[in-house]
């Protein structure tokens, strides 16, 4: 799959719709996830919500490639998903883990592009580009452990996007972070998607997250997990902070969403 | 030299100091035959020093002990990373190589003194062998010991292999590598001195034999010291080596408060 | 004991040997210096019954045990002290530094004219190489405690005694377990060392007795059976271990 096209110059992403059908997942005879069905069209945001355990990561995996599911298949336009493929990009929740601590901010940006065999003036330019867009234009030479966490899960944002990712995967990516970063960090990955128009998959536990950034929240629960509901965020694709979190349709989404775990006294 | 560091700089150096100065103080004009003073010892050495071979030797000593663990370094660290990263291949041969490092050296140097004379070359051989071990070992154990999303990322990025070995494994190991690379300078040292021992005709090692075999208490006293201070500045220079190339290490916060450890 | 992982094991183990046959048939290897295997397989099954076996094997195992006490006896106390306390720290880690670094073996000349080629001498280079690591780890130990800890027990004005035995003692135990567990190893090498630059009884002697007698192949066996005794020693050692940090884990789990 030739994705070699700078998504700049086309305008748009064209991303591929991702399909799950009855995915599921064992460790030996543990049941993680169980006959999980799930659509991502093009360019859709779609939030996964569940409590801590449930499975989150597990599915984020076997979406990614990282990880084949135990039986039924994950398919990205059609073609079957048993390895990473080209067009999708990861952001992991430890951004330290992620980050290679040797290299400076431009070479971690620049390395899945060499990889890819890309020249290295080439890939300097879109790195640097993409530090720019990311609003980490001085840290280019910087090294990871001098940046706050804030900064270094841009990087790995940047990362995947000068990747060319079409479909990001991210993985409770604003956990680790402070209440103020992570709300700035939610506006930049809504501002680059309206820009360029890739797909997202969000994996978190913030419910108020989860529904301020999305199209459609999937909400999992159970041992083994499956999707319990799914709400369609009819909330347009400007979203703010203030205006949008205090809209009552936000509230109303936010509590629909919640009741599904509040109330329940197991664990 | 501002205040915190010469405060420091005394806490680090009082103790010895005061130890050498006691000894040079309390030995002076006591000499008896098995412990001659101080200022014997340190008289020998630098007469030797100046005037005799001992510096030369140092050379053909030291220069031994680099190609030794030049060679060692290179193959310990590059199979180590290949039986590190391939998880089936380091179960397989763990038990072949915990039998093999566990064979003395030193019984060795003789075995190999008299196959190969006593020139630089068995010693070479003798100190590339036994060194090999702490570096393929920690080389091994580096490379298991990556963190397993670090791993994630480059397999979600298809990073090549080649790729993935120059620019991620051996760095992300490296800090565990040094510590191997520490053990085996340690190993290379005690090896030099006893293949010197054992058959030589030059080397500070061979110093020290020689002058024992003639009960000349001071010069063997005073090869001891110069083997010591050798020891201590190799081991000196190479945590300064370390701090330069693992920079990034140290910087972590991850791995603060660990130093000298 | 998953029987495809022991074939694996076993083919690596193989090829090790087919390597050694290979050199001895294309006559690579000078016979002299390195006998065929078969040579080597047989003068090991031989050299148990030898008179001179037990005693060698004693030496060896009996020393390095010695060597070893003696270094935990005086590495533990004085660790667990530097470890504590900042200033000894500091103050003594130039000290430290050097004896960590110096090869120990080096000191034997001195030592043999001193004390002359006893199994006293032996036990001590044995002790002093021990020394370091069992120190180097239990320092390591006592100083590494969380600081959530360390603000707990000063927020509790927990009393120093109960402080050392409940808190930084079991912290340290894993630790100093290492230590032992890298001295246990040194001690074979280093009492081998000894033993053949100076003739104490041992493995290391009868290997040179061998060699002297032209009977490589059981100067091979013997510097086998030294490596066999270094692993079973550290084995040994694991399986204390195991039980010991087990009872401690739990003791700190209750």
């Amino acid at each position: 799959m030739n994705q070699m096209a700078s998504s700049d110059m086309t305008g748009a992403l064209k991303p591929r719709p991702v399909v799950v059908n009855r995915l599921s997942k064992s460790y030996g005879q543990v049941g993680v996830i169980a006959g999980l069905d799930m659509r991502v069209d093009p360019g859709e945001f779609v939030s996964i919500v569940g409590p801590s355990g449930v499975g989150k990561t597990t599915l984020l995996r076997c979406l990614s490639g990282l990880m084949p599911p135990t039986s039924g298949e994950v398919t990205v336009g059609g073609q079957k998903v048993t390895e990473p493929l080209g067009e999708i990009g990861l952001v992991f929740q430890d951004y330290r883990g992620s980050l290679m601590p040797w290299m400076t901010t431009l070479d971690n940006v620049a390395f899945p592009l060499q990889g890819r065999g890309v020249a290295k003036a080439e890939r300097e330019k879109i790195a640097r580009r993409w530090l720019d867009d990311v609003g980490l234009a001085g840290a280019a030479e910087k090294y990871p452990w001098e940046l706050s966490g804030g900064m270094q899960q841009r990087v790995a944002i940047a990362r995947a996007l000068a990747y060319d990712a079409h479909i990001l995967l991210m993985d409770e990516p604003f956990g680790s972070l402070d209440a103020q970063t992570r709300l700035g960090l939610e506006d930049l990955v809504l501002r680059l998607r309206r820009r360029l128009g890739f797909s997202v998959i969000l994996v978190t536990h913030d419910i108020d997250e989860a529904v301020y950034m999305a199209d459609r929240v999937v909400v999992l629960s159970g041992k083994p997990a499956t999707v319990i509901d799914t709400v369609a965020i009819d909330l347009g694709m400007e979203r703010d902070q203030i205006a949008t979190k205090s809209d009552p349709r936000f509230v109303d989404y936010r509590n629909r969403v919640l009741s599904r775990f509040i109330g329940k006294d197991h664990a | 030299m501002n205040a915190r560091r010469l405060k420091r700089f005394v806490a680090l150096w009082w103790l010895p100091v005061a130890l050498v100065a006691g000894w040079w103080f309390l030995s002076l004009g006591r000499d008896s035959f098995y412990f001659p003073s101080l200022q014997k010892i340190l008289a020998v050495l630098w007469r030797d020093l100046t005037t005799g071979n001992l510096l030369a030797w140092h050379g053909i000593s030291l220069g031994n002990m680099a190609a030794g663990l030049a060679i060692a370094i290179v193959a310990g660290t590059l199979i180590g990373l290949l039986i590190g990263e391939f998880e089936g291949l380091r179960r397989a041969a763990t038990p072949t190589l915990n039998f093999l490092r566990s064979i003395p050296p030193a019984a060795i140097v003789p075995l190999v003194i008299v196959a190969m004379g006593i020139g630089s070359a068995p010693k070479i051989f003798i100190i590339a062998l036994a060194c090999f071990w702490p570096v393929l070992l920690n080389t091994i154990d580096g490379v298991r010991g990556i963190p397993p999303q670090l791993r994630d990322t480059v397999k979600a990025f298809r990073i090549p292999l080649a790729l993935r070995f120059r620019r991620v494994l051996v760095m992300a190991a490296l800090p565990q590598i040094m510590a191997g690379i520490r053990i085996a300078i340690a190993v290379a040292l005690v090896l030099m001195v006893i293949s010197e021992f054992f058959g030589a005709s030059v080397g500070v090692g061979f110093y020290i034999n020689e002058a024992k075999q003639r009960f000349a208490m001071p010069e063997t006293w005073a090869g001891t010291v110069l083997i010591g201070i050798l020891g201590y500045v190799l081991s000196a220079l190479f945590l300064r080596l370390e701090r330069w190339l693992l920079a990034w290490y140290f910087q972590d916060s991850r791995t603060q408060g660990d130093e000298g450890a | 004991m998953n029987a495809k992982l022991l074939l694996q094991q076993g083919a690596i183990a193989a090829a090790f040997v087919a390597a050694w046959v290979l050199g001895d048939v294309t006559h690579w290897f000078n016979p002299d210096v390195i006998p065929p295997i078969g040579d080597v397989v047989s003068a090991f099954a031989t050299i148990w019954a030898r008179p001179e076996f037990l005693p060698a094997l004693l030496g060896t195992l009996g020393d390095a045990l010695a060597g070893v006490a003696i270094a935990a006896l005086c590495g533990i106390p004085l660790g667990m002290l530097i470890g504590m306390f900042p200033a000894v720290e500091i103050s003594t880690r130039t000290l430290v530094d050097f004896g960590r670094s110096f090869p120990v073996i080096a000191l034997m000349p001195i030592l043999v004219l001193i004390i002359g080629s006893t199994h006293a001498m032996k036990i001590t280079i044995v002790a002093i190489a021990c020394f370091f690591p069992i120190l180097l780890q239990t320092i390591y130990g006592a100083r590494r405690l969380e600081p959530t800890i360390v603000d707990t027990v000063r927020a509790y004005r927990i009393p120093f005694m109960l402080k050392f035995f409940r808190v930084i003692l079991p912290a340290a135990l894993p630790f100093i377990a290492t230590g032992i567990r890298i001295a246990v190893s040194v001690s074979v090498l280093v009492a081998v060392g000894v033993e053949v630059v100076i003739n104490i009884t041992g493995f290391g002697v009868e290997t040179n007795l061998a060699r002297i007698n032209n009977q490589v192949a059981a100067a091979f066996a013997y510097v086998t059976c030294a490596g066999i005794l270094g692993l079973a020693m550290t084995g040994a050692w694991e399986l204390v271990e195991a039980r010991l940090l087990r009872w401690h884990r739990r003791a700190a789990a209750a």
